[in-house]
């Protein structure tokens, strides 16, 4: 199954070179025309059927919220910096691999029992460290270096229709990328997959200076908001209600035209899908849509529980939903 | 063409806060003055931008910024003006300052301070925050008013001074210290072949919104940028600093991990002492804004290791600043550019 690959599959923010390769390799018989850009996006492009068609850009972003190495203590222990947004009550007894060599670690904080007036304290990432069993400084430098970088070491699972994994954000919307690029269509397709969104939208700005693109399509993995919490908040987007459609976030807000025929093509199709509570998070969108003298953009989003996390649940039937829109689209798109 | 101590020297004496770089202009024409086969030009941003052409068609441009952190005029207050900072200045270093106020008039004064005779009792233990602090010309309001208006820039003032062992202390070492380290590049290039066009870049606007490097890079839209700025040297408190005479080369998402492998082979071969600087997010230099630009643009990042950063004292030592410089013109001469392009792969 593809998506247990792009879940565990390395790629944090600026170091997304294995994620590439392998995109790379399974689009690769797929499309008319392929490159990587300066930035290390993955650019692709397959022409439509149609002979007057327009230009869909689909985006998705390869990389993965993680971690950098920052220094080495003298008593082996590494020191680690976030890339990426990362809770830092979230870390504390997780597994990582770090770098090209996947040295395993786990984040260590001292034990309850020695907290004393720090137990009620959340420890910054400065107090905690990586522990890869080395002793000493010499030992730990033999297997790591400063500026390695470090993900969750989370294993992919299916139970039904509820996979469980790593990196749903953004991961998912490659795999439907790579789903949909199978295809030909009545429009013209760039695929793109971005580098370095977790870490300010910076692949995104530069790859759309080069893409002609009449309309964007976003395509992420969102945080569904149907877990436990208080009353007055909003408890949607839910797993399992359909693909999520952006109405706003705090990176843009959708172009009005392309948001109704996108309604009006879901119901055609009895596609199941929701909203996303606006003005939260932000996308690759946000970048595109100002791009040169603007992009007609819009953002499809898997909800997904406890993104930005070691790990998170999604609803596959959400993810088919998503592929079935895009597609639909690229067909109807004028 | 000036030695470095001799262009560092010239370099920071010459004023320039964010938005007025245009001042340092002369100070650049004057280290380059001889030099064949230039041109200095000032761009309509403030940025000042050295070209020398090559015997390559590739394009390398270096950034650094030369705008320097300063205080900006915010009311006449009486006989006193009131200011606050332009990029960052500790208040704790402010108080009994010399500095310089360029109204109409060029104007010195002090940052006043109140005599402990004068203090009542646990005053010495507040921490005094901008609001708090005035300049005093010694000039009554009436001629204040004639001379000053609210916007006038004001610099501290700080002699270059050379102490021990090739240190030198001055004020904006952040970032001319980077800007002496890349012209100094056209010390060590004499003598090597197969230069490509050069672009030594003086960025305007760093400090506040990096707009000056944003906007030369895309006007020269190189094949490799190579940002240089300051970073943290090891002092007492400043653990996590780097060695005075290393230089920090950066690794991380706004620098192409490809040239960073490729400047680390070359500093080991050459025996120039680095240490690595781990940089995942904003980095808070111009490779934030130049490696975004246009398409992408291929960018590495080195940093020159300063004591008392953003204080009117910085402190340096020269021959680290000639190690970055002897390094990038290794660089500049060996690169292949063939291996750090786009890749086209059907």
């Amino acid at each position: 199954m593809i998506l247990k690959n792009l879940s565990e599959i390395f790629g944090p923010s600026g170091n997304e070179c294995e994620i590439r390769d392998f995109i790379v390799e399974t689009i690769k018989d797929h499309v008319d025309s392929l490159k990587i850009d300066k930035m290390g996006n993955i650019i692709a492009f397959k022409k439509g059927k149609n002979k007057n068609s327009k230009k869909v850009l689909l985006g998705a972003h390869m990389d993965e919220v993680g971690f950098m190495i920052k220094s080495i203590e003298e008593n082996g222990m590494l020191r680690f910096l976030p890339a990426g947004s990362i809770d830092k009550r979230v870390v504390i007894g997780k597994n990582v691999l770090i770098g090209k060599e996947k040295v395993k670690g786990v984040i260590c904080y001292k034990p309850i029992h020695l907290q004393r007036k720090d137990y009620n304290n959340i420890p910054d990432f400065d107090s905690l460290v990586i522990d890869i069993g080395s002793t000493e400084k010499k030992d730990a430098e033999k297997y790591v270096s400063v500026g390695d970088y470090a993900v969750f070491d989370t294993k992919f699972e299916k139970k039904g229709n509820i996979i469980k994994g790593k990196s749903f954000d953004d991961r998912l919307g490659c795999a439907a990328i790579i789903e949909i690029l199978k295809e030909r269509y009545e429009n013209d397709l760039f695929g793109a997959f971005f580098v370095q969104e977790e870490v300010g939208l910076r692949g995104s700005k530069a790859a759309v200076f080069n893409i002609p693109a009449d309309y964007a399509i976003v395509l992420e993995g969102t945080s569904a908001a149907d877990m436990p919490h208080s009353k007055d908040e909003p408890d949607y987007p839910k797993m399992g209600d359909g693909v999520v459609i952006t109405i706003s976030d705090r990176s843009f807000f959708v172009h009005k035209d392309l948001f109704n025929e996108t309604v009006s093509c879901a119901k055609e199709n009895k596609i199941k899908y929701q909203f996303k509570q606006p003005m939260v998070g932000g996308t690759d969108g946000g970048e595109i849509h100002k791009s040169k003298e603007g992009v007609k953009t819009i953002v499809f989003a898997v909800p997904s529980r406890y993104i930005h996390s070691p790990v998170s649940y999604a609803d596959l039937r959400d993810y088919r939903s998503m592929v079935d829109l895009t597609k639909k689209l690229l067909n109807k798109l004028k | 063409m000036k030695e470095l101590k001799e262009i560092l020297k010239i370099l920071t004496e010459s004023i320039g806060p964010s938005g007025m770089e245009e001042k340092s202009f002369e100070s650049v024409k004057k280290i380059l003055e001889g030099e064949e086969n230039i041109t200095i030009s000032l761009d309509k941003m403030g940025n000042i931008i050295i070209f020398r052409k090559g015997d390559r068609k590739e394009k390398i441009a270096f950034f650094t910024h030369n705008d320097e952190i300063g205080l900006i005029v915010t009311k006449i207050d009486g006989d006193y003006l009131r200011f606050t900072s332009v990029g960052g200045y500790d208040e704790k270093v402010l108080l009994g300052q010399e500095v310089t106020v360029y109204g109409e008039k060029v104007v010195s004064g002090i940052i006043g301070a109140t005599p402990p005779h004068l203090q009542k009792a646990g005053e010495s233990d507040k921490l005094l925050k901008y609001e708090d602090l005035y300049v005093d010309l010694a000039m009554k309001n009436k001629e204040l008013e004639k001379y000053f208006k609210i916007g006038d820039r004001i610099i501290l003032k700080s002699e270059f001074t050379e102490l021990k062992n090739d240190f030198v202390c001055c004020k904006s070492i952040d970032n001319r210290g980077s800007a002496a380290a890349i012209i100094n590049i056209l010390n060590h290039i004499k003598n090597l072949k197969n230069i490509p066009d050069l672009y030594f870049v003086l960025n305007a606007q760093e400090e506040t919104t990096m707009v000056g490097s944003l906007t030369s890079c895309y006007s020269i839209n190189p094949d490799i940028a190579v940002v240089v700025d300051v970073t943290f040297a090891k002092q007492p408190g400043v653990e996590s600093g780097i060695s005075y005479d290393s230089i920090g080369i950066g690794r991380g998402s706004h620098i192409c991990s490809d040239l960073y492998d490729y400047i680390t082979e070359i500093a080991k071969r050459e025996n120039i002492k680095y240490e690595i600087e781990a940089v995942p997010q904003h980095s808070g230099t111009d490779a934030y804004a130049v490696q975004t630009a246009r398409g992408g643009i291929k960018t590495i990042l080195l940093s020159l290791p300063i004591k008392n950063m953003h204080s009117p004292r910085e402190i340096v030592n020269v021959k680290t600043i000639d190690k970055i410089s002897k390094l990038l013109s290794l660089f500049v001469s060996e690169v292949e550019f063939e291996k750090y392009g786009e890749k086209i792969i059907k």
